[in-house]
């Protein structure tokens, strides 16, 4: 339940909206274009930005304190042309009706983007561009192939930003920065390509902040004349509230925490509008807040509770605007997530506890509003107050996922290895799905999926796909001439290394382009450095450049699937590689006593040295061959092991494998567990996956795991909770994620016991996997589940 | 008497189960080691399977064969104890000896618990207090928290749910008071056998007279070890009882609370 009757009702339709495309921005977009023809590429998208915001409906919703939406609709959804428009076009008919994440658009609005918006772009999208530039050998594995993935880069924008409140936009807010934008202007003269590149930048970076300004400008205008036809005063004086805060920010630096807030919004509205961003962070949002919200609380101008009710408003903002994404990136992105992640907790630059009261705000909100975002981060210490562990835990208990739990130094030292200064590195926040990330960074942090299984699958079927038969990795020999398993093992990570080569290969083709046709004038604002250098982000601009992330998908599958070849084909003998295979081919059909013997072999996240050995050479290896790899600006490639929903697609182009999988089943996420398998405990998956050096994998490790929440309902459980996960950072993991259980997976667990043997619940003084038990004793633990007594 | 010394086989012990990540049997996150052998035969036990000191094995109509116990050596059962040492850290959690009744070898016993207290690991354990006292003392001494049985206060009817009767049992709760080790006493909660006020009034005011810090913890009936009666073909041993209601287990609280007594929970 949101903390006010406002923010419910805000909830509630956020809840009950569907997200509709708008074709506004698009629209404005191209008409800029067609009077720019010629200009030079930034100044001509800082135009086309400057256009939406000056053209684009200013509406302020019933109720709303945070203002400023991207279209017509509260929960709209942009296109960007520039970038990609076939899609669309392809896939536009059946928005409305496709399974994961439909958007809802009219036949008018179909017809006005054929006749009106894609006949400009032909030939000039950044994906058209990208598909003729990429190698034909790449792109055999790149494109809509599930093996690679990185589809992301080149039908979207990048995104990937944190902003920088603390040392550019609250100290300076957006008419300094046009003014020093405007005095390097004036300064640089065009006497070498260089300075024209320099003039050229800087040109679209007057013209983007003016724009921004123009935007609240209208807000601020729209709300006065709201304002003045409002009958009920309370209403009234909200709006003239609205009025003043859109007069000040962002032009100006805030003054209160209100303001502060409304700053937030616009930078992210701007952001949205200048290329529809995936993972624009609010980053360290408790850090940069606190001043305003202590000023204002010590003034006696803000309560604790107007200030949730505003973060709540703005939670619900962050929540309302959709990212909108092509049927193949929603299977890798499910769930409309746009993902700002927001981090709360941990240490300050200096290395003191930086936890305060809006901390435990924000956990507040999100329980409250229960918004899909900003995806919520937590940063645990090993000084993090015992109040604020225990905030997170209950905040677990919830059930719904949030937070994400990380480990303060865990996060530290990975930035450090990537070569940040030591208060850089503490003064970390996430990015998008659980990157380590710094705010004066360009950073390719989600750059390429890249698919375990695939290696896999290559390795024991001579280079081929076993599902289509057609060569896709390096040729190999044939799998019965293997003669210990060293050479397959060998076998396996030479595939891995193919992949990692051609995923460089799409990066830095797809990065060329970026430089070359899509500047992000407005982008460059927000982030440290771009000022200095007279560069635009896309271009090297950031005071730090770290290298892309290539995210590994399914080490869980591939350890497993190694372990089990080495028992039953080299110590065991049960089988040869030659039925092995067959078995595979046959996706297990007529060999189940192979299969129930492959499934017993040893599996990853059980706490089993045999098996996690491997999990932990796959990502050393994985982590050594990435990085020996350097971008465009010579920054050295980076490894991780992250989620999102990438191991659902990823799992659909793969084959049978000797781990017991069945063909097109699902693969791993991050550094989990393959679901259903780790049956010991969660402690025990966790010192499994504590085994990953995770602070070499720079780009973000994950682990979710299962638990009961009955386990979670005293506050005893949430101490133990809270333990659990002081124990697993203490062995040096990364980040950890719960899910809850309810009744009704208990209900599925029941039809499908096979899918959750690692689902644990509590029996009577012990707790035990649910599949074991007889069925009385399920209905008997549902029974009390559901009562949530004994 | 039972065998104290040597070990039932060779140096091996029969554990019956080593079960990670408790939570309802002590403070913080526990392993919690089951093992065979107890003295007892109460009626309603849910752990048959430990009575004798040897593995049982068995199957329910149509299902797989399984197997409770294995025998270890210290040494096999200290190694996946270790493995969890973070976390009793962590959580202020440890071991816990369970059963059976793990004073039955006390031989064994002695072994585990010396070894975990060379490496710092808090234990509790839970017992049924039917032991030789002399011969065990030591092994008290190096427990951090004891939970034990009171089953019934009257002797005749103790001897008819559990086999033997209660003069040892109460005998040695005194001296368990006297040590001062930190401990619950249970009363394991059978609707219309033991759940009578005056029952637990005695129970209580016993509990408030010999323990510095009187505190108890009701745990009501409940059937669930009906299916392994089935799977190890022992079913002429089951019988069924009722499980109190939670308005009586509530009222025999407050009840036990107005004895001086502190009703504790670790659900």
């Amino acid at each position: 339940m949101s903390s006010s009757e406002r923010t419910e009702s805000a909830r509630q339709e956020y809840v009950h909206g569907t997200p509709s495309v708008s074709c506004l921005r698009a629209a404005i977009w191209t008409e800029s274009h067609k009077e720019t023809e010629g200009e030079a590429t930034p100044v001509r998208r800082a135009k086309a930005f400057a256009a939406a915001c000056g053209k684009l409906p200013a509406i302020i919703f019933p109720g709303e304190l945070i203002v400023g939406v991207s279209g017509e609709f509260r929960r709209s959804a942009i296109l960007t042309p520039e970038f990609s428009w076939t899609w669309v076009d392809r896939e536009m008919d059946s928005f409305d009706t496709r399974p994961q994440d439909p958007y809802r658009m009219s036949p008018q609005q179909r017809e006005f983007a054929r006749s009106a918006i894609w006949p400009y772009w032909k030939g000039k999208s950044l994906e058209e561009a990208f598909l003729k530039r990429l190698p034909e050998d790449t792109a055999r594995l790149l494109v809509d192939t599930g093996i690679l993935d990185n589809d992301s880069k080149w039908r979207q924008a990048v995104g990937e930003v944190t902003p920088d409140y603390q040392d550019v936009l609250f100290p300076k807010g957006y008419r300094r920065i046009r003014d020093e934008a405007a005095a390097h202007l004036a300064a640089t003269k065009p006497d070498s390509l260089e300075n024209l590149e320099r003039r050229d930048f800087y040109h679209s970076v007057v013209i983007a902040c003016d724009g921004i300004m123009r935007l609240a400008e209208r807000y601020s205008e729209e709300a006065m004349r709201l304002a003045e036809k409002e009958a009920d005063p309370v209403r009234r004086g909200e709006l003239l509230e609205i009025a003043g805060n859109c007069a000040r920010v962002p032009a100006e630096p805030p003054r209160t925490f209100a303001e502060a807030c409304q700053f937030v919004w616009f930078v992210q509205l701007g952001a949205i509008l200048s290329e529809n961003p995936l993972a624009l962070n609010p980053g360290r949002f408790d850090q940069y807040m606190y001043p305003y919200y202590a000023a204002d609380v010590e003034a006696g101008r803000l309560t604790p509770e107007r200030a949730l009710e505003l973060v709540e408003c703005l939670w619900i903002k962050f929540s309302e605007w959709v990212w909108t994404i092509s049927s193949n990136t929603a299977n890798y992105f499910a769930g409309y997530n746009q993902f700002q992640n927001l981090t709360v907790g941990g240490r300050k630059r200096d290395g003191s506890d930086g936890t305060n009261e809006l901390s435990y705000i924000c956990l507040k909100a999100t329980e409250g509003v229960k918004t899909h975002q900003p995806g919520l981060s937590v940063r645990i210490s090993s000084d993090c107050p015992d109040d604020f562990l225990m905030a997170v835990s209950k905040l677990v208990a919830t059930g719904m996922g949030f937070p994400a739990i990380h480990n303060d130094q865990a996060g530290a030292q990975m930035l450090l290895q990537a070569g940040y200064e030591p208060e850089d590195a503490r003064d970390w926040n996430n990015c998008g799905c659980v990157v380590p990330h710094f705010r004066k960074t360009g950073e390719w942090t989600s750059a390429v999926n890249v698919n375990f299984g695939a290696a896999m699958e290559y390795a024991l079927n001579e280079g081929k796909s076993r599902l289509t038969g057609e060569p896709m990795g390096l040729p190999e020999r044939a799998p019965e001439e293997f003669v210990s398993f060293r050479e397959v093992a060998d076998a396996f990570l030479r595939q891995l290394a193919n992949l990692v080569e051609h995923a460089v290969v799409g990066t830095l083709t797809a990065q060329k382009l970026h430089m070359e046709m899509v500047p992000r004038p407005f982008l460059s604002t927000c982030v440290d450095g771009c000022m200095q250098k007279g560069k635009d982000l896309s271009r090297g601009g950031a005071v730090y450049n770290v290298g892309p992330v290539l995210t590994g998908i399914g080490l869980g599958v591939v350890a497993n699937s190694l372990a089990a070849v080495k028992k039953l084909v080299f110590d065991e003998k049960v089988c040869t590689m030659k039925e092995l295979c067959a078995a595979l081919d046959a996706d297990w059909e007529g060999y189940d006593e192979l299969r129930e013997r492959a499934l017993a072999a040893p599996k990853y996240g059980n706490d089993d040295d045999e098996v996690d050995s491997l999990a932990r050479e796959i990502s050393d290896f994985y982590y050594r061959t990435t990085r020996s790899h350097r971008d465009v600006f010579g920054s050295p490639f980076n490894s991780a092991f992250m989620g999102i929903s990438n191991y659902v697609p990823t799992g659909k182009v793969i084959g049978a494998l000797p781990c017991g999988r069945k063909a097109r089943a699902p693969l791993s996420e991050g550094v989990s567990p393959f679901a259903g398998t780790d049956v010991s405990t969660p402690l025990a998956a966790m010192r499994s996956a504590a085994k990953v050096n995770h602070d070499v994998q720079t780009g973000g490790t994950l682990l979710n795991l299962r638990l009961n929440k009955e386990i979670v309902s005293t506050p005893r459980g949430l101490r133990n909770l809270g333990a659990m996960i002081r124990a697993y950072f203490s062995l040096g993991a990364f980040h950890v994620q719960f899910n809850t259980i309810s009744t009704g997976e208990l209900r599925a667990a029941q039809a499908r016991p096979e899918e959750y043997r690692d689902l644990l619940v509590r029996v009577a003084g012990y707790s035990t996997q649910f599949v074991n038990l007889s069925r009385e004793m399920q209905e008997a633990i549902i029974a009390r589940t559901e009562h949530a007594s004994f | 008497m039972p065998p104290s010394e040597p070990f039932p086989k060779g140096e091996k012990i029969c554990v019956s189960q080593i079960q990670h990540f408790s939570v309802n049997d002590g403070e913080g996150i526990r392993s919690t080691v089951f093992l065979s052998g107890c003295p007892l035969r109460c009626r309603w036990c849910c752990n048959p399977e430990t009575w004798t000191s040897t593995p049982k094995s068995g199957r329910l109509p149509g299902a797989k064969e399984e197997t409770f116990g294995r025998f270890l050596s210290v040494a096999e059962v200290m190694k996946e104890l270790v493995r969890h040492a973070i976390f009793y850290r962590e959580s202020g959690g440890g071991v816990t000896w369970s059963g059976g009744e793990p004073f039955f070898f006390p031989g064994n016993l002695r072994a585990l618990v010396r070894a975990c207290a060379d490496r710092g690991i808090p234990q509790a354990v839970e017992t049924t207090c039917h032991f030789d006292w002399e011969e065990c003392a030591d092994i008290v001494g190096l427990l951090d928290f004891v939970f034990a049985d009171i089953k019934h206060m009257d002797g005749g009817v103790h001897e008819r749910l559990t086999g033997i009767g209660n003069e040892r049992i109460l005998s040695n709760l005194k001296r368990l008071g006297a040590t001062g080790i930190d401990a619950v006493v249970r009363v394991p909660l059978l609707s219309g056998v033991n759940d009578d006020e005056q029952n637990v009034a005695r129970t209580a005011r016993f509990v408030r007279e010999h323990f510095r810090r009187p505190k108890m913890e009701l745990l009501p009936y409940h059937d669930f070890g009906r299916a392994k009666y089935r799977m190890l073909g022992m079913e002429s041993f089951w019988t069924e009882f009722e499980t109190p209601s939670k308005e009586r287990v509530a009222f025999l609280e407050a009840l036990i609370r107005s004895e001086g007594v502190e009703p504790v929970s670790y659900r």
